[in-house]
């Protein structure tokens, strides 16, 4: 499928300072794409050159096959252009402040009446129709810029830092707005720092900082691509005879394992009518547990007695690890075979932060 | 959140170059409606075209009140010209102030409240969004000039005034106030804040209304002293005559002032010729008020263009790479 968005060698710079460096993305139809950067990465400076409100110093841009610098007017018609700040005419009705944008496309009157009820119902603001703009709080301004790019029914959306200087309850309501975008099949490119608010409404993702594209991709994808090794989960009942040290050493010499870490779990009020519960019975093809327990040295009474007063706490077991599912299997037979009383095992999936985190460097403050 | 799906747009009969057409109308009409929605809405403008009218009239019946005290010797003297003369300075005098305050911050407002953006990134074509904001600033502008007809009228009624020169100085009253908006529209384009394009509008109206007539008294006063001295050719003296009265002519109340005179002279108002003096021979000369008009569409003209291209939402990026 052809992309929608095409940038090659795209690069911009304000005097000496280099805001864009050689961005070459494709992004298809139909993909919510999250520009994910540090403020003054260059996002901004895409989204402009992508509305054709900046030209670029050199490099080139195509959206739905017209070049943003050459063909601007036939771009126009393609995009709905959200800025991260903006000011609306606060002196005009609601209906009115649609009604403009939408004449401003060329839509006749006739149409135009019927398309601002369905786009205020949209965005949830029927109500407010005959309003003025002045009365909006900022989530409805936004939401009405909102339905302001969408009069002209476009391929692609570009919404710079939507949802910044929402409150909580505004900023839910956008992404809930955006995801019902991305269902009804628009091309969006949203741009954020807040990496939270990006991750549940983005199918694709570029990872921008000091204006250089870091990584792009779809999301699980580039999950997969930055993560170089495995993080296992394990959760340990509670065993007064295992220290975390004795922990470590045995974890450790499995083949395939990078680091451990240990950490107390808060564990479970545990009443003296129930009995500590017994490590979990091997599955039959692992090799029966060994005794290997009984081998470690008993504690003395005082610690029993100690530990018997305040229950040890289950503990997690964080386990980077190198290897495919199959040795993934073979490790928890072995936590198993070396008596580990394993009640939890989990692999745990980075997210756009911990991704963003490992692909960035903190170039920009 | 309702769950409503945006149709596409329907197909409108006839060809692609009717559609066409029709899209265009529809943003002439969209554009102009947005601005004139913004200039006129709410009570101020009535409120602004009230206030001017009362002070107008109490101006007018003043000026009335003054001639008739000065020529009650000589009641068969005309009281209209002199209404007529301060009508017309009065009202140059406020299209010189209020057209550029009006131009000003069409373009600069938008961007200090950050709307500009969302306009340019629309299938507008720049020269109707400056144009259709020029136009509304001005519409104002010359609503409250034809307001003040009717008072002219009345200048007209009271005796010795022409209704040509009604013409000539409505004529003149609305190119200076196509000139002067257009000077404001200029530099709401080129800086970012209205009061610092207002103050531009202001200095730049101020030179020919103001300084102009200082340094052309201060330099023709001495130029004629040498003129009148018998040594200069005949072609200097018809130079200095043209290059005087072009510059005399930049200035509205100079050229309107040089208008009357030739019209109390009798002589032809767009072109006639006057015997030159020390020896020059005849000279042919246009009516200062065509100079002047001319020259205000002219410099509207130009600052118009100068202000599409500062329009532009890139035209700092586009100066810097002809650069490079």
């Amino acid at each position: 499928m052809a992309p929608l968005v095409e940038t090659r060698g795209l690069t911009k710079r304000y005097g000496p300072f280099l805001a864009l460096d050689e961005l070459d993305l494709a992004i298809e139809p139909g993909v919510v794409f999250g520009f994910i950067g540090p403020n003054g990465a260059g996002k901004t400076t895409t989204m402009r050159i992508l509305a054709t409100l900046l030209d670029p110093t050199s490099g080139e841009a195509w959206i739905g096959g017209h070049s943003v610098t050459r063909d601007a007017g036939q771009v126009r018609h393609v995009i709905g252009y959200m800025p991260d700040t903006f000011g609306v005419y606060e002196n005009m009705k609601v209906w009115e402040y649609l009604d403009f944008f939408a004449a401003a496309y060329g839509l006749p009157r006739a149409r135009r009446l019927g398309l601002i009820d369905d786009l205020l119902a949209l965005v949830d603001l029927s109500e407010k129709k005959d309003g003025y703009v002045e009365a909006l709080s900022r989530g409805m301004k936004q939401r009405l810029c909102l339905a302001r790019t969408l009069v002209h029914d476009p391929q692609l959306l570009l919404l710079d830092e939507p949802a910044s200087g929402l409150d909580p309850r505004a900023r839910v309501e956008l992404r809930a707005l955006l995801r019902q975008l991305g269902a009804l099949g628009k091309t969006v490119i949203v741009s954020s720092h807040i990496l939270t608010e990006l991750a549940d409404i983005c199918d694709h993702v570029g990872i921008i900082e000091r204006g250089r594209l870091l990584a792009a991709g779809a999301v699980g994808d580039l999950l997969r691509q930055v993560q170089t090794s495995r993080v296992v989960l394990v959760r340990l009942l509670a065993d007064a005879r295992l220290s975390d040290g004795d922990l470590v050493e045995r974890v450790h010499t499995i083949p395939g394992v990078l680091g451990v870490t240990v950490e107390p779990l808060a564990a479970a009020p545990r009443t003296e009518e129930t009995p500590p519960p017994a490590p979990p019975a091997a599955p039959p093809h692992l090799q029966p547990v060994p005794a290997s327990l009984d081998a470690v040295p008993a504690l003395d009474a005082a610690t029993e007695q100690l530990l018997a007063a305040t229950p040890p706490a289950a503990r997690l077991v964080r386990i980077e690890f190198d290897g495919d599912d199959y040795r993934l299997y073979q490790l928890l037979g072995e936590l198993l075979t070396r008596g580990l009383p394993v009640y939890g095992f989990t692999e745990e999936i980075g997210d756009l932060e911990d991704a963003f985190m490992r692909i960035t460097k903190g170039l920009v403050a | 959140m309702t769950a409503t799906t945006v149709e596409p747009a329907a197909v409108p009969a006839g060809g692609p170059a009717d559609e066409e057409r029709a899209a265009r109308w529809t943003r002439v009409q969209g554009m102009l409606a947005k601005e004139l929605r913004g200039r006129m809405r709410g009570a101020r403008a009535f409120v602004v075209l009230a206030i001017y009218l009362f002070f107008l009239t109490g101006f007018t019946l003043l000026i009335y009140w003054l001639t008739k005290l000065s020529v009650s010797s000589n009641p068969t003297t005309p009281a209209g010209k002199p209404v007529f003369f301060g009508l017309v300075a009065f009202e140059l005098g406020l299209v010189c102030f209020l057209a550029p305050s009006f131009t000003a911050g069409v373009i600069a407002g938008e961007r200090e409240r950050q709307s500009y953006d969302l306009l340019m990134t629309t299938p507008l074509p720049l020269p109707l969004v400056v144009g259709a904001k020029l136009f509304a600033a001005l519409a104002y502008v010359f609503l409250l000039i034809v307001a003040a007809l009717p008072l002219m009228g009345v200048a007209i009624f009271l005796g010795g005034v022409a209704p040509e020169e009604v013409a000539i100085a409505f004529l003149m009253i609305c190119a200076s106030a196509l000139a002067f908006g257009t000077i404001g529209l200029c530099y709401s384009a080129w800086v970012r804040s209205t009061i610092a394009a207002a103050a531009l509008a202001y200095g730049t109206m101020l030179l020919p209304v103001v300084a102009l007539p200082i340094v052309f008294a201060t330099v023709y006063s001495s130029l004629a002293v040498v003129l009148s001295g018998g040594n200069a050719s005949a072609g200097a003296i018809a130079v200095a005559y043209y290059v005087g009265g072009f510059i005399a002519s930049l200035n509205p109340f100079i050229a309107g002032g040089l208008t009357e005179l030739i019209l109390s002279q009798n002589r032809s108002l767009f072109f006639f010729s006057m015997p030159g003096l020390s020896g020059s021979g005849t000279l042919y000369v246009v009516g200062p008020w065509i100079i002047y008009t001319v020259m205000a569409l002219v410099v509207t003209v130009l600052f118009f263009l100068l202000a599409l291209y500062l329009a532009r939402p890139a035209r700092g990026v586009r100066r810097k790479r002809s650069r490079e």
